[in-house]
């Protein structure tokens, strides 16, 4: 330092005459007052000595000016004499060719003074003269920086931030750099520019090993991540909070950089001449913040565990819940944590994002027990009832939602449960129940949304119970006064659908047209236009209808898929099988999803054996079974290759066998449950149980797709086979969306029933709704649950499931038979033998060919006839039952003859009396 | 009580400097000088030289406070010099100073210590991982620096993976995370549980383990890390986590981690980047799974 003094010629000085002070006291005392960093007195000897001496030809020959000048104006700006720090500084700028590193000293000096003074103006001009001056890349960036403070206090954060830019992206000093970047991102963050800032912050790494600002840098990666999250930023927050070490780690880390720091320019200063100063002054100013930042760090509450919720928060938002399952596990369990119960809470919703509903109920549950006092007890029913949802357990999501309902704290929680009841009952096909919840969210939500989702599922859960005219109303209402598009859009889609199920297709044709001229890019836009092909064509407009059908793009998938069915379908009915054929064809090719892919085979195959091409169906149905025969997930691959073997007159037994030799085991398994299903429906029970045993046997059961899982897990229930249930587990577990869950419940409810556990095979039958209306045990699931309401004396639940049954057109005679018989064991239950006895009759009068049924139709019509005193009716009834040759085999004709003696004897006996 | 125990002729001699000799520092403050000759039974002995005479004596392990040897200056340039370039080399150097100090295992200091557990990398280094393993389980218990212990540990997983010894690395994987040790500073002991985890087809408890070090170290990154991350990678790309196995990798090279040299499980790379293309030539391929989470966490917990 003071490098300048060193060469002044002590002869010149010495020669001076001064009345206070000579030149030379006057150098000494100022020198000495900067050495020891008293810049209040060296700036008033400087002043003195130049006022006093500077027209002297001493002060002239030795250069005085350029010598002490810009020591002068540093002294003075850092006693806050900026006026004076002006003049010393001007002076020594305004002589000839002044020393290159004094001229940058005194233009950096000069600069740094205007600024402080707040003469921005100037200073950004002293700035810029002085970048011009240097050549160093990391000066300049230095006066970048100082650029930019001056900017953003004028209020000009967008020129302050183009500087600042500069500076992080130039190759100046990492030091400067990292200074710039901190300011850089502390602006952007201010400005709410989050993109700019997540860049800033994230896309390289920081110099954390050796920068002293990490604190700094905790403190602002916490501040820009919780930006980010409210913006929904996920994985930039989640990013930003990894930046930040835990409290004791990052104190550690400060403490030590802010000593290497100090050592460091400890052992440097010393070496820096004037040119250095503003190094110097950059590193002061950068010791100084790093010592603040620590003082801050220590006297600041421990974040570590809420910056572990944060995380944690992030990590599940940004789709990493195993992550913030880690996260929230560990705050949940460290008793020494204010965030305890927070990261409990917290750890049921990761649970949820990783599909462990049962996990997510279990801590839900431990959460409850733990904080029953808790402000989130409302929040931790709410998740539970939502677990039960997610895990399609309804009944008991039903009994949570109801409790919630009920007994929440928050208004909006019951509303929000109703709603939530509804959403399951229309999962269990309970629709008048739903629509009760939902027209009561209706009156009651304050959010008007709400309400009006809550009409739309109104009117859903009409139009599900087919009352069409009803559900018109309900969507005609909600279109009139909804004021969200997309619900307006929705309502007048199923506005259109209603009419359509009406049959008033040119009504629908109507509403649709409306529709898609008014929400293009709505979300049914594509249904819509597939609703609109099948309303020409249900008005035989074929030509429209193909037009419509091919508006809807390839690249949505499903619906494709349903309009080139369709599509074909409508060529077939204009008798272009060659068109038709060609649609599917292209289909095809372009199918990926094996389900899809069959299907398609199937109707191209339909379509060529009536165009009279069997050999062609028969390449289709050859093409579907050797593409996805043997894949897991293709349900309607049953049907194929059961009409393949029809055309081709195959035995399913030698084709089955020819599959296990390939060891195409799911192929096999296909080929032995339709062997097994075939011995069924030829009355070869036996031979069926043999076949369904050898194929549980054969296949391994990781290896049998989900129709085979069904049909053979359902058989084993009925045979009372320990690994039936095990099968149907495995079913549900797989395939959670087969189409054959039905079978699983079913088959649940009969093991209940088996071990006497009415109430749960009841709970399990309640799974199957009418959405499973098409499966080949829809009817037995209603007769065991009449049965079993039978007994839990639930009469009237009970004669409606039976009722049903009747309804039912596609139900087997032996199925309406069992049920007339059923229905007439409850009559007698409830105290009706005269209805009893009629509902017999209808079963031998009916369904005579049911023998089995039949006679027992006769002899418990008989028996109920004995009960209410008619016995020469009975006897009628006997002796027709007695006089039919076929029932001779029945076990109840041995029955019957026994009663009928005994009826005659009595009779015989009274009319002698 | 006595300072430390006569056992032969005791010769009391004065001296400022002994540059060639070994010293003990016992703890009555005083310094013994001499050349240190094993031990007898649980005694140091020390020999000590006074012109022609000679004389041993026996220490109280329980009386010294320190050792220290005469061939400090090999030590501090062994230390500064490692890890060296040649691993035999070094391994030669780090032996002979092994050797002297063996006898005194519990006695030594903490940069003493050190020579212990570079010389074990050393072997590893230079080829002789059963030679490591070996010898880290008769020092083990007799070295008592905790930080080194924990290099130790580290080795002796490192050692045992080495020659095949996968029980055994368990084993100590197991004991390194009961013991209630961080992954600050290695990944290891939960690779090598997730590595195994994987052999068995339990692939999502490997995803577990792997993830637990990239979850608590952040920011830092410690040895192995890059390990977890291969087989965080790869666990969830098996549990057809396609987009969890993309985040991660995505992570991994924004933290510059490279992808494990040795990996057996490089192909999952190639898959990764034929599913990326995939996915973004098919928007709909997309799931939207995060966005039920979002509805769900910030109705219930609100935004920090």
């Amino acid at each position: 330092m003071l490098i300048g003094f060193m060469v002044l010629n002590p002869n010149c000085i010495m020669s001076q005459n001064i009345v206070y002070e000579t030149m030379p006291e006057l150098i000494e005392r100022g020198t000495t007052a900067f050495s020891r960093g008293d810049y209040s007195e060296a700036a008033t000897a400087f002043q003195k000595l130049q006022s006093i001496y500077s027209k002297e030809p001493e002060w002239q020959e030795a250069r005085l000016s350029e010598k002490l000048m810009p020591i002068a104006g540093y002294a003075a700006l850092r006693a806050g004499l900026y006026d004076q720090a002006i003049d010393s500084l001007g002076t020594f700028l305004d002589q000839e060719s002044p020393a290159h590193s004094q001229e940058i000293f005194a233009k950096y000096t000069l600069a740094l003074t205007l600024k402080k003074k707040g003469a921005h103006e100037e200073a950004l001009k002293a700035f810029a003269e002085f970048r011009e001056c240097t050549s160093s890349a990391s000066q300049q960036g230095i006066a970048l920086i100082h650029e930019a403070d001056i900017h953003l206090k004028s209020g000009q954060p967008s020129v302050a931030i183009r500087l600042l830019h500069r500076v992080f992206e130039s190759g100046v000093a990492i030091r400067v750099q990292t200074q710039a970047r901190l300011r850089l991102l502390q602006e952007q963050i201010k400005l709410g520019e989050l993109n700019e800032a997540a860049k800033t912050l994230l896309e390289s790494p920081w110099q954390s090993d050796t920068m002293p600002e990490l604190a700094l840098l905790a403190f602002l990666a916490i501040e820009s991540g919780d930006a980010f999250f409210k913006n929904e930023l996920y994985n930039e927050a989640l990013q930003a909070y990894q930046l930040v070490p835990s409290k004791s780690v990052l104190l550690e880390k400060q403490i030590q950089k802010l000593a290497e720091l100090k050592n460091v320019f400890e052992k440097r200063r010393g070496d820096v001449g004037m040119g250095g100063f503003m190094w110097t002054n950059f590193y002061e100013q950068v010791i100084q913040s790093a010592a603040y930042q620590l003082k801050a760090l220590k006297e600041a509450p421990d974040y570590t565990d809420q910056l572990l919720l944060r995380r944690g928060r992030a990590s599940l938002l940004a789709g990493r819940p195993f992550e913030s399952w880690l996260l929230f596990e560990r705050l949940a369990h460290d008793s020494s944590s204010n965030y305890m119960e927070q990261g409990h809470l917290n750890w049921i919703l990761a649970a949820k994002g990783i599909h462990r509903f049962n996990a997510a109920i279990s801590i839900a549950k431990n959460y409850l027990q733990l904080y029953p006092g808790s402000d989130s007890v409302d929040d931790a029913l709410m998740l539970i009832a939502s677990s039960l949802i997610d895990s399609q357990q309804y009944d008991e999501a039903v009994k949570a939602l109801t409790e919630l309902s009920e007994n929440a704290a928050n208004q909006d929680y019951r509303i929000s449960s109703l709603y939530q009841r509804g959403q399951c009952h229309m999962r269990l096909g309970n629709y008048p129940v739903a629509k009760a919840d939902f027209d009561n969210v209706a009156l009651k939500a304050f959010e008007p949304i709400l309400a009006q989702r809550a009409k739309l599922w109104s009117g859903i859960s009409q139009f599900l119970e087919s009352d069409f005219e009803e559900a018109l109303s309900t969507f005609n209402d909600l279109y009139a006064k909804t004021g969200s598009r997309e619900l307006k859009g929705e309502a007048l889609y199923r506005a259109a659908c209603c009419k359509y199920f009406l049959y008033s297709y040119e009504e629908a044709i109507k509403i649709l047209v409306e529709y898609s001229n008014h929400f293009a890019g709505h979300a049914r836009e594509f249904e819509a236009q597939l609703l609109l092909g099948d309303s020409y064509h249900a008005l035989n407009r074929i030509e429209d209808a193909i037009s419509r059908y091919q508006t809807i793009p390839l690249d949505v998938p499903d619906l494709a898929h349903l309009a080139a069915v369709q599509t074909a379908f409508a060529y077939e009915q204009l008798n272009q099988y060659e068109d038709a054929i060609r649609t599917l064809e292209r289909r095809s090719r372009l199918e990926h999803d094996p389900y899809n892919f069959t299907e398609v085979q199937l109707v191209c195959a339909e379509i060529q054996l009536k165009q009279g091409t069997q050999n062609d169906a028969l390449d289709a149905l050859d093409l579907a079974v050797a593409k996805h025969g043997n894949s897991l997930n293709t349900e309607n691959m049953l049907e194929a290759i059961k009409q393949l073997a029809i055309l081709k007159k195959d035995n399913y037994a030698v084709l089955y066998n020819f599959a296990l030799d390939q060891r195409r085991y799911r192929l096999a398994a296909r080929l032995g449950l339709l062997r097994a299903l075939d011995l069924r429906d030829k009355d070869l029970l036996f031979q069926s149980n043999e076949a369904f045993l050898e194929l549980a046997n054969e296949i391994p059961i990781e290896e049998l797709p989900p129709e085979c899982l069904a049909h053979i897990g359902l058989e084993l229930v009925k045979l009372e086979f320990e690994n039936g249930p095990r099968l149907l587990e495995s079913l549900l577990v797989k395939y959670p969306n087969s189409n054959y869950a039905a079978f699983a419940y079913y088959g649940f409810a009969i093991s209940e029933e088996a071990a006497g556990q009415l109430g749960a095979a009841l709970g399990w039958l309640n799974r199957i709704g009418t959405r499973d209306i098409n499966s080949p045990i829809y009817v037995d699931t209603l007769q065991l649950e009449g049965s079993l309401r039978m007994h839990l004396s639930e009469y009237a639940a009970a004669q409606v499931a039976f009722n049903t049954i009747l309804s039912f057109r596609w139900a087997s005679s032996k199925q309406k038979a069992t049920s007339l018989l059923s229905l007439a064991r409850l009559k007698d239950l409830q105290g009706h033998p005269k209805q009893a006895v009629a509902y017999c009759q209808r079963v031998f009068t009916l369904y005579p060919g049911i023998t089995d049924a039949a006679a027992k139709g006769y002899l418990a019509s008989a028996e109920y006839l004995v009960q209410i005193e008619e016995n020469a009716k009975a006897i009628e009834i006997l002796d027709e039952f007695l006089g039919i040759q076929e029932y001779r085999q029945t076990e109840q004709f041995k029955i019957a003859k026994g009663l009928y003696s005994r009826l005659n004897e009595t009779q015989g006996k009274e009319q002698k009396l | 009580m006595k300072t430390f125990t006569w056992a032969s002729i005791l010769l009391t001699f004065l001296s400022t400097a002994f540059p060639e000799t070994d010293s003990i520092e016992l703890a009555n403050g005083k310094t013994v000088h001499g050349v240190l000759s094993g031990r007898q039974s649980t005694y140091v002995a020390l020999t000590i030289s006074e012109g022609q005479s000679k004389a041993e004596i026996r220490l109280n392990p329980d009386e010294i406070v320190g050792i220290h040897f005469s061939d400090s200056d090999q030590k501090y340039e062994a230390i500064k010099q490692y890890p060296a370039s040649d691993p035999y080399q070094t391994t030669i150097l780090l032996e002979s100073l092994v050797r002297k100090r063996l006898p005194y295992l519990e006695l030594l200091s903490h940069s003493d210590e050190t020579l212990f557990a570079m010389l074990l990398e050393s072997y590893i280094q230079s080829g002789r991982a059963s030679d490591a393993l070996d010898r880290a389980k008769l020092w083990r218990t007799k070295l008592r620096e905790n930080e080194v212990i924990d290099q130790l540990d580290e080795l002796q997983i490192v050692a045992a993976k080495n020659v095949g010894e996968l029980d055994e690395a368990v084993f100590y994987s197991k004991r390194w995370i009961d013991s209630g040790k961080s992954a600050s500073q290695t990944a290891l002991p939960w690779c090598v549980l997730a590595e195994k985890s994987l052999r068995e087809g339990q692939t999502e408890d490997a995803l577990w383990l792997a993830l637990n070090p990239i979850v608590f170290t952040n920011p830092n990154t410690p040895r192995f890390i890059e390990s977890a991350y291969e087989i965080a990678v790869f666990s969830a790309y098996q549990l057809n986590d396609f987009k969890y196995a993309l985040q991660l990798y995505t992570d991994m090279k924004f933290k510059k981690l490279n992808w494990p040299i040795d990996s057996d499980k490089a192909d999952i790379l190639t898959k990764l980047e034929n599913h990326d293309t995939i996915q973004s030539s098919n928007p709909w391929f997309e799931e939207n799974s995060s966005s039920n989470a979002s509805n769900e966490l910030l109705k219930v917990v609100g935004a920090p």
